[in-house]
């Protein structure tokens, strides 16, 4: 390798700058969108893990019971036992100033043994005596002490459950780890007594955690009452983990498809780099220049364009991480439990695997083309028509190959698994067989658009479908870039509107009161406490009401883990908001007053459960097993749900609690009017929130659409990488051939008609992408509803075809191919050709 | 006058310093005048021709075409005119990689507006003339560098221009080949009475000339150098 190699292939691309900007970021962009979901996703998991370490400290065992708690007694008689180290603990959650807060109450006599780094007794400055002796006392992290902008002493406005109360803040906590302040973040540490107090859990405990060996724990589970069970600590944590599994699996799906594009597009530039330069290579092999040598001197630079690019996306990436973590957490809050990130946790495996993506994928990019160069024939004159006649001859057999592929991968597709890789694989299969025909296509589709224009074209429009035509080697690789980066484009778009279409429609018979009564700014439905029997009375009373329907929310433990349970009372209009997967309502709901359960989709698909199986749930009175009636359609939670008749409820969990009402009018009566009624008479009692149907529609679709703000956010990284690659594609594309423009313009082709000529090719190659990435738009649409989701999540979607996603995906590439002409023609037309005709 | 320049100068700009490469250049060439221009390697032969060809801009000067004035038109104008008047033949044969050997020809035809298959002929009828009959539907690069220059003359000369230029037309060419390719041009120009303006090395070109002319350090002399006579 000499240095004048080296020199010759660096002036190159400074000559060339355009192109090595553009080049170097396609492979920025790919990196960036993979870097910053994985640290994104990995930064909640690790905050997620950490916030449930800081709470379950060193505990191996959880000592729990039905959702009401433990009877503290027991903590008192098992300590008698000799039960230690033991701790008694009350959890809940608080809203403060639009923040959420899990409150922990603790005992800090029996604390030390487990929580260390929450350890209030040895560090930070808290007020221990009046934490103890005073009722209504907290502990909080310093850094929300000081965003709230308060100090010891201060009082604490909280909002726990719709009740309004005020705590004072007897102490701060800290910690010199950057993960552990995190965990802290977020976090209200009361005395046992003041948080049952608060929490209104008053004579019980959430759990009582327990460092226990194998063979102890044996013996205390056979001791514990019945309705008490010993829990592993981790199992805990698994159960939260399997909540996120399938949001961080469609995480993953969706970097993975923003992957998919980057690679094509790194492809395209190194393809579309070496190619160019044939010329040049076939010089240099003239010279003397070893086959060897061209070879290295193509890796090396992939290699150096890699190199840099990585670098730029791993910096670009760890930025948008930080915009992405806030999303991430956000989702997680309003889908799944509280957790508090702030912290980007960069963690080394996911800059190695930056690294290896960004070299990785540029080397094997490169590796073709620079096998391809070294084969160039030693000779001045490059025959490049005879190079692009083969081509023409191959892509039929490549289109056929492609065919296969994509057969191969529609036969995974239909082979029935419950495992997401196969479908992922034939994801890949399919788009890559797509790209493999795009060649073939493009020919057919040039050749039929110039049979139909013969008569009605110019010049430049026939020259510029000849241009098209004529260098399908470089052409089809750029249409197949741009098709496959819009069709990920439409195909994520066609996936969010059908899903929003399906909870949309969902949504419509599924609500079927009028108005909705929950208790004043839940958290989220699922943490929600009791509305007051009072308050429910009241209602009842209201003029205008005719019926209610009631709800009973809250977390049980099953053979399958802790599981979302709904309890209700449901009229027969109520009753209508439910459709069934298969069976007759005829047959289930009878079945359902009977004391059988119903479960949701999303919960039968998890726990691989049919209708006839039976589900253990432990209740008051310990395990009991429940008939599956009927799966319903439900998308308001992937976790899943199981709903039991309120009577059944009842009797088996000796709660009379209500988590929220249904309120069906009388006919005639007013909504809104009623709706002030009832505000009216429930205020003085309980903060509530109520809303009318519409009301309540609107905010679910609200939520749904935060929820998939995270993905339209990736869809649109996944547009910028396609549009910024597409564009460098088909610029590089027109700047090549500066020179033979220059010679049409000396020939005495006008500006304005070489304008004509550029812009017509250029938006027929963007046309054509944007049309051939319409059916493996749909296709991938399809996989992921059909597939991705209903594997990852168990929902079933409707296919919706969205008129302006399709629209918008071939605007998306014709746009993108016309303003990648504009800086071409411009300096072509701008000038005169005699410049332009010197450059070699 | 057919060809008229008038205080032609042309310098380029490299990096910070200005390069001259005439001034002051006058000429007049009547109509079917015939004129072989010599010069030594870099004395500005080709750029003169780019001027009066319309595909590069003078520095200060004017240049008229029958009655039209060049240096006024603006890029646009100076293409129509010089795809309805002006035929050349580039000293690197310039012809379209991406469109075959006929296409390359009935190129100026259809810039020109003429498209119907009698008028489209001529193309190939000069490619016969200039013996390429057989090599119609070919890719330039498949063609040696001999004929690659005839299709650039059949080129020059489809839209019967009143003025063709040609820039060494036998500069690549072997010394029986040259001589082809000029007699060829001599057959056609004279035939279509069209004025030529010839860059030379060599003599051999000078039998086919009305008049001689010479550029020498930025300056434009009349016929043969001393030495040469
Ligand atoms: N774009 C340019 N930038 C700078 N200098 C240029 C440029 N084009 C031409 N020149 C210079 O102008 C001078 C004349 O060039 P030109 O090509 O007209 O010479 P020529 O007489 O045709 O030579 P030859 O017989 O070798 O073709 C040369 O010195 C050349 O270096
Ligand atoms: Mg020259």
């Amino acid at each position: 390798m000499t240095r004048t190699l080296w020199l010759s292939g660096l002036r190159y691309h400074l000559r060339h700058r355009w192109q090595l900007v553009l080049a170097v970021v396609g492979i920025a962009l790919g990196v960036a969108v993979v870097v910053a979901v994985d640290l994104a996703n990995e930064s909640a998991r690790r905050a997620f893990a950490l916030s449930m370490e800081s709470i379950s400290g060193r505990a191996t065992h959880q000592i729990v019971g039905s959702p009401l708690g433990i009877d503290e007694a027991l903590y008192a008689s098992l300590r008698g036992e000799g039960l230690r180290p033991s701790a008694p603990v009350v959890e809940g959650f608080a809203e403060s100033r639009g923040r959420t807060f899990r409150l922990l109450g603790l005992d800090p006599f029996s604390e030390p043994p487990f929580r260390s780094h929450i350890s209030f007794l040895s560090r930070g400055e808290i007020d221990l005596n009046r934490l103890l002796t005073e009722s209504g006392t907290v502990v909080i992290s310093r850094s929300n002490v000081r965003d709230l902008g308060l100090g010891i002493g201060d009082p604490l406005e909280l909002d726990i459950g719709g009740r309004q109360v005020v705590v004072s803040i007897a102490g701060t906590m800290d910690s010199d780890d950057r993960m552990e302040r995190q965990a802290l973040n977020g976090m209200l540490i009361a005395d046992i007594a003041t948080a049952q107090e608060l929490l209104g859990m008053v004579g019980r405990l959430s759990h009582i955690d327990l460092i226990l060996g194998p063979a102890e724990a044996e013996t205390l589970r056979t001791r514990l009452p019945s309705g008490i069970d010993l829990q592993r600590s981790e199992s805990r944590t698994q159960v939260m983990e399997q909540m996120t599994r399938a949001f961080s699996v469609n995480l993953t799906a969706l970097s993975l498809l923003a992957l998919l594009v980057g690679l094509f597009l790194i492809y395209n530039t190194m393809t579309f780099s070496v190619v160019q330069r044939r010329p040049l290579l076939g010089n240099l092999r003239g010279l003397g220049t070893s086959r060897r040598e061209i070879f290295s001197l193509i890796a090396g630079e992939a290699l150096l364009l890699g190199a840099v690019g990585t670098a730029i996306g791993i910096g670009v990436g760890i930025a948008l991480a930080q915009g992405l973590l806030g999303l991430v957490t956000r989702t997680i809050n309003d889908l799944y439990f509280v957790l508090n990130v702030t912290a980007l946790a960069i963690t080394p495996a996911a800059l190695a695997k930056a690294v290896l993506l960004g070299l990785g994928a540029t080397l094997a990019a490169a590796i073709a083309p620079a096998l391809k160069a070294t084969r160039t024939p030693p000779r001045l004159v490059t025959t490049r028509s005879r190079e692009e006649s083969r081509y023409r001859i191959v892509a039929p057999r490549a289109a056929a190959m492609g065919g296969i592929v994509m057969a191969v991968g529609a036969l995974l597709l239909l082979y029935p698994s419950q495992a997401l890789a196969p479908g992922f694989i034939a994801l890949f299969l399919i788009i890559l067989g797509f790209a493999l025909a795009v060649p073939w296509v493009t020919g057919m589709m040039v050749s039929l658009l110039e049979r139909l224009g013969r008569r009605r074209f110019g010049t430049p429009e026939r020259l510029a479908l000849r241009g098209v035509q004529a260098s399908l080697s470089r052409t089809a690789v750029a249409i197949a870039a741009l098709a496959v980066a819009v069709s990920v484009s439409i195909g994520m778009a066609v996936m969010v509107d059908s899903f929003r279409q399906t909870v949309h429609q969902w949504l419509q018979f599924t609500l079927q009161a009028d108005i909705y009564i929950s208790p004043g700014s839940a958290i989220s439905a699922r943490r929600s406490p009791p509305l007051l029997p009072e308050v429910i009375s009241r209602v009842r009373q209201t003029s205008g009401v005719a019926d209610l329907s009631t709800y009973r929310s809250l977390e049980v433990n099953s053979e399958f883990g802790p599981v979302q349970l709904q309890a209700l009372h449901l009229n027969s209009q109520s009753r209508t908001g439910y459709r069934f997967q298969a069976e007759k309502p005829k047959r289930i709901w009878p079945a359902f007053e009977r004391g059988a359960v119903l479960v949701s989709e999303p919960f039968a698909h998890r726990h691989r459960v049919v209708p006839g199986d039976r589900l253990n749930l432990d209740t008051e009175h310990g395990a009991r097993t429940f008939p599956i009636a009927g799966i319903f359609y439900d998308y308001e939670s992937d976790r899943g749900t199981v709903v039991m008749a309120r009577a059944v409820y009842e009797q088996w969990f000796a709660d009379q609690k209500v988590s929220g009402l249904g309120v069906y009018l009388e006919p005639g009566a007013d909504v809104e009017q009623t709706m002030e009624r009832l505000q009216s008479r429930v205020s003085d009692l309980q903060g509530v929130r109520i809303r009318s149907n519409r009301d309540l529609r609107e905010a679910s679709l609200a939520i749904f659409d935060r929820t998939f703000t995270i993905t339209e956010v990736l869809r649109l990284l996944a547009v910028a990488v396609a549009f910024s690659g597409v564009f460098s594609a088909l610029m590089a594309l027109q700047l090549e051939k500066a020179r033979e423009f220059a010679i049409l313009r000396a020939t005495g082709m006008t500006p304005g008609e070489l304008w004509r000529l550029v812009t017509l090719q250029n938006g027929v190659m963007g046309l054509i992408a944007g049309l051939l990435a319409l059916p493996p738009g749909l296709l991938l649409a399809a996989i992921l509803i059909e597939v991705i989701n209903r594997r990852a999540f168990g929902w079933t979607l409707w296919l919706q075809i969205p008129a302006e996603a399709l629209i918008e995906g071939v605007l998306l590439a014709v746009a993108a191919a016309l303003l990648a002409g504009l800086y071409p023609a411009h300096r072509l037309a701008s000038s005169p050709p005699a410049a332009a005709l010197r450059e070699e | 006058m057919f060809l008229e320049l008038h205080n032609l100068a042309k310098e380029y700009l490299e990096g910070g310093h200005r390069r001259t490469v005439f001034s002051h250049l006058d000429l007049g060439v009547t109509s079917g005048e015939r004129i072989v221009l010599l010069g030594r390697s870099g004395s500005g032969k080709s750029t003169l021709l780019n001027l009066i060809s319309g595909i590069d801009r003078p520095s200060a000067g004017e240049i008229r075409v029958d009655e039209a004035r060049l240096t006024t038109m603006n890029e646009s104008q100076r293409t129509r005119f010089r795809r309805r008047h002006i035929g050349f033949v580039y000293q690197s044969f310039n012809l379209i990689p991406t469109l075959t050997v006929e296409e390359n020809v009935r190129l100026p035809l259809e810039l020109n507006g003429r498209r119907t298959a009698g008028e489209l002929k001529r193309a190939s009828d000069l490619l016969e003339r200039v013996g390429l009959g057989d090599r119609l539907d070919s890719f330039p690069d498949t063609l040696s560098g001999g004929e690659q220059q005839r299709v650039a003359l059949a080129r020059a000369l489809a839209h019967e221009p009143a003025l063709l230029l040609a820039d060494e037309p036998t500069g690549n060419l072997d010394a029986e080949t040259g001589a082809r390719m000029l007699q060829l041009i001599d057959e056609l120009t004279r035939e279509e009475r069209v004025t030529l303006i010839m860059v030379s090395h060599g003599t051999e070109a000078l039998p086919l000339a009305d008049r001689v002319l010479r550029l020498e350090q930025g300056r434009l002399l009349e016929g043969l150098p001393e030495t040469a006579r």
